[in-house]
């Protein structure tokens, strides 16, 4: 018989590869862009993509929606899939709070072991996560965007509105909608 | 299935799991002009069709219609704020109001930093699991047992060692041992029961068996732990061994043992010791006392060793085969075997009687093995066993009684560093849970005997399990085709470890007995 401890890690692994694997529900936005400028000093801006048009790229941003020129960003990079490098550090750090606890209350369950011990034995598991959460990021990081030049025809395909903007409509009237990628 | 191929389908689900986990699905939008056939774009594909109004229509089955001037299909539309316009349903959509057509490619993106995550999860993860299901089986290996002498010394040599072959909890097992002492009726017995390696060991129950000794004679334990009265042991009048006259060696149970060197081309080589016994007539049996070299330890060791980093995962497959992984994870244990026993009397043919199979190199052991005599002549008696598996201390024939129900004795008192340790005395009574102690730990368990006029023969019953403990200077030994050798073909890794085990045979006795741990 397969012990209990076997078959959660077995969902939870499911779960995991499920969730990188899984077709998702049709797309009806545009994606998420974070425009790098060529200005050093000057911030990077995240949105949704909203259209390419009139030598400008619309971005619905926190701040609602605003158009840049192509001459002053210096990349584009197009959001590709969800398990981002902050996705991965998030996993190390819940996983190994999870692990690190499960474990250290798994051992001071049983008689006579070191409460001290057992604390260092779940530090060391949940630093194990966390370093590997750490470790995977950058990786993660690299893989879920793709780096896209401004003035490249490749954007449109991502834009919510890759005719580019309709006639008569005021871009400020496309603020609606779900909160705007952070 | 054998072993080997357990191991090669879960390293094949594992790898399948990593590629899966690696390969992270997305999406890559490509557009058209509104002009069927749109290129790559079955009609059961998803389509999104992007309106010159802004509007979306994302079709799901769809088709051109009219003169190819008009698209149906089942869908969703949405605003240009992307609300939904109205229920799903059927849409007819003429071509000259679509700006674009879209269509996506489902590709992969792999990424390394996405193995190490679902590697970590699965490793530790399933640790983590495992460990918050069974405690006691990741944190807390064979007990020994001293009885102390009536002035409360504790001797050297321990009597017993408790459940030696239980070295996973899916191979928890009850052990009996014979104590080879007696004691009065009435008087207090302290046995001491230690953890002296580098073992986490859990102990569900620890039991005193007592029963009355007949006059001049021994109770002693058979193969089926039933418990038989003899009223004399005779000495064999004749022994024959490979190196000769062996009948001094073998004649009492006074710890000079006969050994044999194990065999340099392959650990499994058998070697046969002949006896002869006076004749007799009536329930008889042969009395084996003896207990295991180091080979057996050895062999644990080693295949440790050559599990290496792999011997947390390596311990956790045994506990999800059950006890038929288990046994098979014993495999070089089974093909050394026991001590197999067979009579024959004047010129009738031999007949087998049982075996001897006591685990452990620490604590011998005494069993007899019933059979009915005939009286027609002469006894002989023959011993198959492994050569220099064994240090046979005894071979004696033991006119038998009827088995015997001994006194069946709980700890009275358990203590710890002098202190009285009530849980400890709990969890050995109920049984339900395990008493478990670490390298150096030692309890006293105190049982009183019941009145009896005749002395009290003494058996030890333990019940339990343990785990061995990786050692950091085993690590440099780690090979996995070994230790796959080990479990899939025991007896080929038996005779690739023979030259190995023979360059430390002479010292291992020594080593061993040093390296008992105690605080």
């Amino acid at each position: 018989m397969r012990r209990p401890g076997s078959a959660s890690a077995a969902v939870a692994l499911a779960a995991l590869v499920a969730w990188g694997c899984a077709a998702r529900s049709p797309e009806v936005y545009g994606r998420t862009v974070t425009l790098i400028p060529v200005e050093s000093s000057a911030p990077k801006v995240k949105g949704e993509l909203l259209a390419v048009d009139q030598q400008r790229l619309w971005v619905r941003t926190k701040d609602g929606v605003r158009d840049f020129a192509p001459a002053s960003v210096r990349e584009v990079r197009v959001r590709r899939h969800n398990l981002t490098g902050g996705w991965a550090r998030r996993w190390g750090l819940v996983g190994g709070l999870v692990s690190g606890v499960a474990l250290t209350a798994s051992c001071s369950s049983v008689e006579g072991n070191d409460v001290g011990g057992c604390a260092a034995v779940g530090g060391v598991t949940a630093g194990l996560w966390a370093l590997v959460g750490f470790l995977a990021a950058p990786s993660l990081e690299a893989s879920s965007q793709l780096s896209v030049d401004p003035g490249s025809a490749r954007l449109k395909p991502y834009a919510r509105l890759p005719a580019g903007l309709p006639k008569d409509l005021a871009p400020a009237s496309l603020e609606q909608g779900p909160p705007a990628p952070k | 299935m054998e072993e080997g191929g357990r191991h090669r389908n879960a390293a094949s689900v594992a790898l399948a799991l990593l590629a899966c986990g690696c390969a992270i699905g997305v999406r890559e939008p490509q557009l058209h002009e509104p002009v069927v056939p749109f290129t790559a774009a079955p009609a059961d594909s998803e389509l999104k069709v992007h309106m010159k109004s802004g509007e979306l229509v994302v079709l799901r089955h769809w088709q051109a219609a009219g003169s190819g001037d008009r698209l149906t299909g089942e869908g969703q539309a949405y605003t240009v704020t992307r609300e939904k316009r109205g229920a799903p349903g059927r849409h007819d959509i003429a071509l000259a109001e679509v700006a674009l057509v879209e269509t996506n490619s489902p590709e992969t993106v792999t990424s390394a930093g996405l193995a190490i995550i679902v590697a970590t999860t699965t490793v530790l993860g399933g640790i983590t699991g495992y460990c918050a299901i069974n405690p006691k089986g990741c944190f807390g290996s064979c007990p020994t047992f001293y009885v102390l002498t009536l002035d409360g010394r504790e001797p050297e040599r321990p009597q017993a060692e408790g459940f030696s072959e239980s070295i996973a909890r899916v191979l928890e097992a009850r052990d009996l041992d014979a104590l080879e002492v007696a004691r009065p009726g009435g008087t207090d017995v302290a046995i001491v029961m230690r953890n002296e390696a580098l073992e986490t060991h859990a102990v569900r129950r620890v039991r005193l068996l007592a029963a009355p000794r007949p006059p001049g004679g021994r109770v002693l334990a058979g193969a089926d732990d039933r418990l038989y009265p003899a009223r004399a042991l005779l000495p064999p009048l004749e022994c024959l061994a490979p190196e000769g006259d062996c009948r001094e060696a073998l004649a009492a149970t006074d710890g000079t043992a006969r050994v044999s060197p194990a065999d340099g081309g392959d650990l499994a080589t058998r070697e046969v010791v002949e006896l002869v016994f006076p004749a007799g007539r009536g329930s008889r049996g042969v009395a084996v006392a003896a207990r295991q070299t180091l080979l057996s330890t050895f062999l644990f060791y080693q295949t440790m060793a050559y599990v290496g980093r792999s011997a947390g995962e390596f311990l956790a497959t045994l506990e999800r085969g059950g006890p038929e992984a288990g046994r098979r994870a014993l495999g070089m244990a089974r093909v050394l075997g026991g001590i197999d026993v067979e009579v024959a009397e004047g010129d009738s043919p031999w007949r087998a009687i049982g075996s001897f199979d006591e685990a452990g190199p620490i604590a011998g052991d005494r069993r007899v093995l019933p059979f009915e005599a005939s009286g027609s002549g002469p006894l002989r008696v023959r011993l198959r066993l492994t050569r220099g598996h064994w240090r046979l201390d005894s071979v004696t024939l033991a006119d038998l009684g009827e088995p015997v129900l001994p006194f069946r004795l709980e700890p009275l008192f358990v203590e710890r560093g002098g202190q009285r340790d009530e849980g400890a005395r709990t969890r050995l009574l109920e049984g339900a849970r395990h008493v478990v102690t670490h390298p150096g730990d030692a309890y006293r368990l105190t049982f009183r005997l019941p009145p009896s006029e005749q002395p009290l023969e003494l058996f030890l019953e333990s019940e339990g399990f343990y785990y061995e403990w990786m050692r950091g200077e085993w690590l440099a030994e780690e090979d996995s085709a070994m230790a796959a050798l080990a479990l899939v073909d025991p007896a080929g890794a038996l005779r690739r470890l023979a030259p190995a085990y023979k360059t430390q045979e002479g010292r291992l006795e020594q080593a061993f007995w040093a390296s008992r741990f105690r605080k």
